[in-house]
């Protein structure tokens, strides 16, 4: 990250607790929603992300930092020293990483990916909330997405019923 | 460690999250666990955005002996068995009430059934019915067996059937003769909905002057995937003594039109056709040819493929054991999108994929 060269164009993103951190353009503009912003000229110096505090958003821009390079350049540059396989393998480990957060935490990156448009964040924080629901029981996948089973009894039993195939 | 209160997840990330859920059956499990959930899936847009992002599952087949659920381990196993009571049953379809509809009397063969609808062809999970009016429509030249029994029904095969001299003596000529006695229906079994087709007017039907002697309702696949309502074309090839036309029928006019392409192909004994990439291919019946037929459904032209392989030869020099026991060829959409074509000849001897073209 050191090596980043001086006379890129930076950014200041504030979140609404007040914190300010300043990204590179093209690092920012991973996020569809702040592109569009940039390229309308919407954006001074500073854009300020409402609903997403900073502790998440500076989650969001670690995610961003990291994947930059690969998403911009097509693995072109990276390529000389590491095989752009080993590059997608090296991602996937620190992606692994990243996302091993509480739920409440992974809830947030969601609705900050979705925010912000973010896709390959979008994908990795729904895939890994998919990934824990889609093999287990109606009460792992209630206990994970935080909801309560508000079906009344006969309700329920209908349901049940007509996706019987499902429960196989 | 104390745990912070449960987040509200709003409707559009469910939506973002289900969205990945990379079966049917998951989804199904998800929706079984509260209604907001249910309430997302249910939901029009994300049955669409579901719909595109993940290709409906293979059900299963369907000709006019009945649906033939998925097996398994075919991972559509579980849901096939499970629609399969109601997949192959039209009843919600109304029935015609004709002067050309009837029921020969005394006739109670076919398991003692009377006018029925039938399907005469499946695509993109609508099925294309035709009314089976008059008895000897129901018997072909395509046999399966059922219960020991031998029944015998048409699929999409059925070339000979106006030809079998012994069943045209029950014909009215009227029936015989003409297109636009045919009453057809496009109808989506799983969720009740049906459009009965307009009958081919009179006059346009009258337009060949030549006498009938097939005719082969197909329904066009879609080319578009994005929307609940899309549009569908049935194509009629009307066989007449001279020549070959098309009645052609788009959802989203519902009017017949007739086309008469300008290279007709010789369809003389030509049946068992495949339909791939928006093309139906014909193959010879009986004995090999060195070419197939095609008939584009966008263009509505016909064309010829010169397989120029020189294997029709030498599957003509196979036994006679094994070509009485030849199925017909199919044409499918083989590894990276490349068509091609296999047969098999007796019961053990599949003849390797034959690459032959790939896509324009």
């Amino acid at each position: 990250m050191a090596t980043r060269e001086a006379g890129k164009k930076m950014i200041m993103l504030k979140s609404p607790d007040g914190m300010e951190f300043e990204v590179e353009e093209a690092v920012a503009m991973e996020s569809q929603t702040i592109r569009k912003m940039i390229e309308d000229d919407c954006a001074d110096t500073a854009i300020l992300i409402p609903n997403i505090n900073s502790k998440i958003l500076s989650r969001v821009i670690e995610y961003c930092n990291k994947h930059v390079p690969t998403t911009g350049a097509t693995g072109a540059a990276a390529s000389d020293t590491v095989a752009p396989a080993a590059l997608a393998e090296d991602l996937k480990i620190w992606d692994a990483e990243f996302i091993k957060v509480n739920r409440a935490t992974r809830f947030d990156l969601i609705q900050a990916a979705s925010y912000l448009n973010i896709k390959g964040l979008l994908d990795l924080t729904s895939q890994t909330t998919i990934d824990t629901i889609s093999d287990n029981s109606l009460e792992e996948i209630r206990s994970f997405l935080s909801t309560k089973n508000d079906y009344l009894p006969e309700e329920e039993q209908t349901i049940r019923r007509e996706n019987q195939w499902a429960f196989q | 460690m104390a745990s912070p209160p449960p987040p509200t997840i709003p409707d559009e990330l469910l939506e973002e999250i289900f969205i990945r859920l990379p079966t049917p059956d998951a989804l199904a499990r998800a929706s079984a666990s509260c209604s907001s959930f249910r309430r997302v899936i249910k939901g029009r847009a994300f049955r669409r955005r579901f719909r595109t992002l993940h290709r409906p599952p293979l059900l299963g087949f369907m000709d006019a002996g009945g649906f033939h659920p998925a097996q398994a381990p075919h991972p559509s196993a579980p849901l096939a068995g499970a629609l399969a009571p109601c997949a192959a049953d039209f009843s919600f379809v109304p029935a015609v009430v004709s002067s050309a509809s009837y029921v020969r009397p005394g006739v109670q063969e076919d398991g003692g059934e009377g006018p029925r609808w039938r399907p005469r062809d499946v695509r993109d999970g609508r099925v294309l019915l035709d009314w089976r009016s008059f008895y000897p429509r129901s018997v072909h030249m395509w046999s399966y067996r059922e219960d020991c029994a031998r029944r015998q029904v048409s699929i999409l095969m059925d070339s000979s059937e106006l030809g079998d001299e012994e069943r045209c003596e029950t014909w009215t000529k009227r029936e015989r003769c003409n297109a636009a006695d045919f009453h057809l229906a496009v109808c989506d079994p799983l969720s009740s909905r049906y459009v009965l087709l307009p009958t081919i007017p009179e006059d346009l039907a009258a337009q060949p002057q030549d006498r009938l002697h097939g005719f082969e309702p197909v329904l066009a696949p879609n080319t578009r995937y994005d929307g609940e309502e899309e549009p569908f074309k049935v194509i009629c090839i009307a066989r007449y003594m001279t020549k070959l036309v098309l009645f052609v029928l788009p959802s989203t006019t519902m009017q017949w039109s007739m086309v008469e392409p300008p290279i007709s192909p010789s369809l003389e004994r030509m049946s068992c056709f495949d339909c791939v990439r928006c093309c139906f291919y014909w193959t010879k019946p009986y004995g090999w040819s060195d070419h197939l037929m095609v008939l584009d459904t966008r263009t509505l032209r016909f064309s010829t493929v010169d397989l120029l392989t020189g294997y029709n030869v030498e599957l003509s020099d196979l036994p006679d054991e094994c070509f009485a026991h030849r199925h017909p060829m199919a044409v499918v959409m083989g590894w990276e999108g490349a068509l091609e074509m296999f047969s098999l000849v007796s019961q053990t001897r599949i003849l390797c994929p034959l690459p032959y073209l790939s896509e324009e």
